[in-house]
């Protein structure tokens, strides 16, 4: 037998034998020995005008296994197993063959898992490439947005692990728990796992497709414990019984007792069910959520800084809408685009935006989670062959009513006199006044000037003992957002991000880049510089350049990794491939610094007042079995802060990190078939 | 420098690199590596043990059909065994034709 038979057997048989009688795979415990031929011969369905199989999609070394004849285990889902009827004709069409439905309507592995649409895509994908499932690109996306949205998270799941949706780069998981980490984190984000609800017969079976597909994964990530290094292995070179030997110990048959993979999927059986309060919830109160409408825009965008504006969604069908976006850049640009999306499963908006004339390599993806008041939506905007370019969003629904909702240069210097400070929000009556205002202890609203209901200009004046930090600028009966910044001088500047990453590319595969920005900070309440109580202020114009990390004897990384504007931060990978200019013919990879450069012109800090010592407290009597009451302390009277009344112009300087690293040469990640 | 201790030689080069220069060090007290890297394995796929690139494989496209056959990255590479057989097909050897190496998407 082909050791890929064996591979497709296990698989198989899972599929087929999904009943909640199993508390672990059986495939597992004990390698089956029914025929491969699980698949019944209805996957043959007939072949549709355009295969679905995305291009480039290698469909593996099996042929013919489809129509090998008929399943042979019980194939129908135990009815009394909770499950999420599949009401859709197509999926009742195409994956009735292998997927077997009872008299509820509950089908094998498809009504036992919940996922966000990439995860759907993802399976779908494999189903098509592994399956020989054969369905038209149409009809492939219509059964994702239909399982995206029947079969999709809930609100609170989906914010789990949006930020695999989101394609964030700078992201850590370094929190989550260990065991899950070293498990399920070595080949793929954790965020994928994240983002999926099944119940425990599901979570165990992904192990079987996991082994089944790829049998090192017990070694190097399953079992856990000692690691055997298999990096030489060679399935190629083997012959068939010594591919089958080792596929099979890979697998574990004959090993007993649960592994550290089975510790991990039963903890995930738990924390991400198939059946959740929210989900029951959502099932009994679902309605198409109204989303259409404007909604104020607010962002910012690394390298290009904060961004406001508006979108209006108008629907086209249940879900569906059109969006129109109109934004202002900081730096005076400005932005028309217009798109499409789909809100999914009531929560989960996917879309899609271009700017007039130009062509789909400029389109823009969305992934905005709405909140439970369906007043706000939150997110990232993204492109790139990696979707590492991109913007966080925060929308608010614009309905007429007055709300302060971002300050456009919110850090203020104390003291200081007549500083603007522009506004941006929605519904700002015609007769604001600077009453209307209030910004707290030591500072003063001296004028108002509203420049249209989006925008208003306010003059602050703030006194030299004013509380330094964020601070509350309400408006009327807004509370308004805590985006006032008091801060006395810049104490340093910080790249961001701290720690770059970027791949070569640009011949054979996809260069992915990196942006970098300087941002003023103050040393906040503890006066001390870099710790986490430190103040974010603004963003500035910095000079960039890139310098060498000297690692290795011989490093001169930063010759080759690419270059860095020096005006705008962005860093360009070089060329993949060998660099026969290179010791080793190694790649254009390296680690380097990124360094900024700026200069401003702030306040020099006066002198500390001395510290006056309080008397100290008579130390209480340590054999006295109840507390000795103490004199209070008697502290003495603060020193009035020296007010600053010299200004310099000083040189600030920053250093990040940016790592250059190696290309991948599969992407997961292209998600091409949402309706967006 | 304050909670980060260097403990290698190559640490230490590091360390008084900043030091020399900058008195900025926190600032780059390692953070994790971005997502997406692989860093569990060892060494990792983006970078090595030390967070960096100095000890992965080099050139990447020397190594590259042993990770494909062994499917050692599967995420990464595409695998031999399951998903891309014929990967290793469009391109006799890959330090020399590097170019015609396929980007798969699955
Ligand atoms: C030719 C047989 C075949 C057809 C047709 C088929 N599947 Fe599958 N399906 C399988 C096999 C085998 C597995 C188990 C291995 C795996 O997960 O890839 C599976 C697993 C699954 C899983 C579980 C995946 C996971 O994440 O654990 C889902 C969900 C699924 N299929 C959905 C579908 C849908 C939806 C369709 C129709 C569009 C479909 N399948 C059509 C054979 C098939
Ligand atoms: C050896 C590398 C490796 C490890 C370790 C690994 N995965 Fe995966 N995983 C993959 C690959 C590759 C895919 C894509 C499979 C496909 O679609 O062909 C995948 C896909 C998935 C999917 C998507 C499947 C679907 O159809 O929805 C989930 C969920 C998942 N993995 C969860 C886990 C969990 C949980 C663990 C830990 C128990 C884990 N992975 C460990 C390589 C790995």
């Amino acid at each position: 037998m082909q050791p890929i038979a064996v591979a497709f057997l296990l698989v198989a048989f899972a599929v087929l034998t999904p009943g909640s009688a199993f508390g672990l795979t059986p495939a597992l415990q004990q390698p089956p020995a029914v025929a491969p031929a699980a698949v019944a011969p209805a996957a043959a369905t007939p072949p549709a005008a355009t295969d679905a199989r995305p291009e480039g999609a290698e469909s593996g070394r099996r042929g013919g296994r489809r129509g090998a004849g008929a399943p042979a285990v019980e194939a129908v889902p135990d009815p009394n197993r909770r499950g999420v009827p599949v009401t859709n004709e197509l999926i009742g069409k195409h994956c009735i063959g292998c997927h077997a439905r009872n008299e509820k309507g509950h089908m094998t592995r498809i009504s036992y898992e919940r996922k966000s649409p990439e995860g759907w895509e993802l399976t779908l994908k494999r189903m098509l490439r592994q399956h020989h499932l054969q369905v038209s690109q149409d009809e492939a996306r219509q059964m994702l947005a239909y399982l995206a949205n029947e079969h999709g998270l809930t609100r609170s799941e989906a914010a789990r692990g949006i930020y695999e949706s989101e394609r964030r780069v700078h992201w850590s998981e370094a929190s989550a728990d260990q065991e899950l980490r070293e498990s399920c984190g070595g080949c793929h984000s954790l965020g994928r796992v994240l983002s999926q609800q099944r119940d425990a017969t599901e979570w165990k079976l992904l192990k079987a497709m996991h082994l089944a597909f790829f049998p090192l994964a017990r070694s190097q990530a399953f079992r856990g414990g000692q690691r055997r290094d298999n990096s030489s292995v060679n399935f190629e070179a083997m012959s068939d019984a010594e591919r089958e030997e080792f596929i099979a110990r890979m697998r574990g048959e004959g090993d007993t007792g649960p592994d550290r993979a089975d510790r991990v999927l039963d903890a995930l059986a738990k924390s991400q069910d198939l059946m959740t309060p929210e989900w029951d919830a959502w099932q009994i109160e679902r309605r198409e959520v109204p989303l259409a409408g404007r909604w104020s825009v607010a962002g910012h965008e690394v390298g290009k800084g904060d961004f406001t504006g508006h979108v209006i969604f108008e629907r086209t069908a249940t879900d569906s809408f059109t969006s129109r976006w109109v934004l202002s850049y900081a730096d005076g640009t400005s932005a028309e685009r217009t798109g499409r999306g789909v809100l999914y499963a009531g929560y989960s908006w996917r879309g899609r935006s271009q700017s007039a004339g130009a062509d789909e390599a400029d389109a823009a993806k969305e992934v905005l989670l709405l909140d439970d008041t369906w007043n706000r939506l939150e997110g990232r905007v993204f492109h790139g062959a990696f979707g590492e370019i991109g913007a966080d969003v925060k929308l608010r629904r614009a309905d007429g009513s007055m709300a302060l909702l971002a300050l456009k240069n919110g850090a203020v210097e104390v003291p200081c006199q007549g500083r603007v400070v522009e506004l941006f929000g929605q519904g700002f009556p015609a007769d604001l006044k600077a009453e209307d205002f209030h910004a707290g202890r030591g500072v003063k609203v001296r004028a108002v000037e509203r420049r249209d209901a989006t925008c208003v200009l306010l003059t602050l004046d703030t006194e030299p003992t004013a509380d330094l930090g964020p601070r509350r600028l309400s408006l009327r009966t807004d509370p308004g957002p805590r985006a006032l910044v008091l801060y006395d001088t810049v104490d340093y500047i910080r790249v961001e991000p701290g720690d770059g990453f970027s791949r070569v590319g640009g011949v054979a595969l996809p260069k992915q880049f990196e942006r970098f920005e300087a941002r003023a900070m103050h040393r906040g309440p503890d006066k001390k510089l870099w710790t986490a109580d430190d103040v974010p202020l603004f963003t500035l114009p910095a000079r960039w350049k890139l310098e060498e990390m000297p690692v290795s004897e011989f490093d001169d990384d930063v010759k080759w990794v690419g270059t860095i504007a020096a005006d705008t931060g962005v860093f360009t990978p070089n060329i993949d491939g060998p660099n026969k200019e290179r010791r080793y013919f190694s790649n254009n990879i390296g680690d380097v610094y990124v360094r900024a450069e700026a200069e401003l012109d702030v306040w020099v800090r006066p002198p500390e007042p001395k510290v006056v010592a309080a008397p100290k407290a008579a130390a209480p009597d340590a054999a006295a079995a109840k507390p000795v009451e103490t004199a209070p302390v008697v502290a003495a009277p603060p020193a009035p802060p020296a007010v600053p009344t010299v200004r310099e112009k000083k040189l600030f300087r920053a250093r990040g990190h940016l790592l250059v690293t190696v290309p991948i040469y599969v992407q997961w990640d292209r998600y091409d078939w949402d309706s967006r | 420098m304050s909670q980060i201790v260097p403990i290698n030689r190559k640490a230490r080069r590091i360390a008084a690199s900043f030091t020399a220069s900058f008195g900025d060090a926190h600032a780059l007290a390692p953070q994790d590596p971005p997502l997406g890297c692989t860093t569990i394995f060892a060494p990792g796929w983006e970078v090595d043990s030390d967070g960096g690139t100095s000890n992965l494989c080099t050139p990447i496209e020397r190594d590259l059909y042993d990770c494909h056959h062994s499917c050692y990255w599967p995420a990464q590479v595409p695998d031999a065994l399951t998903n891309s057989a014929n990967w290793s097909q469009s391109c006799g050897a890959p330090v020399n034709d590097w170019s015609n190496i396929d980007l798969v998407f699955p």
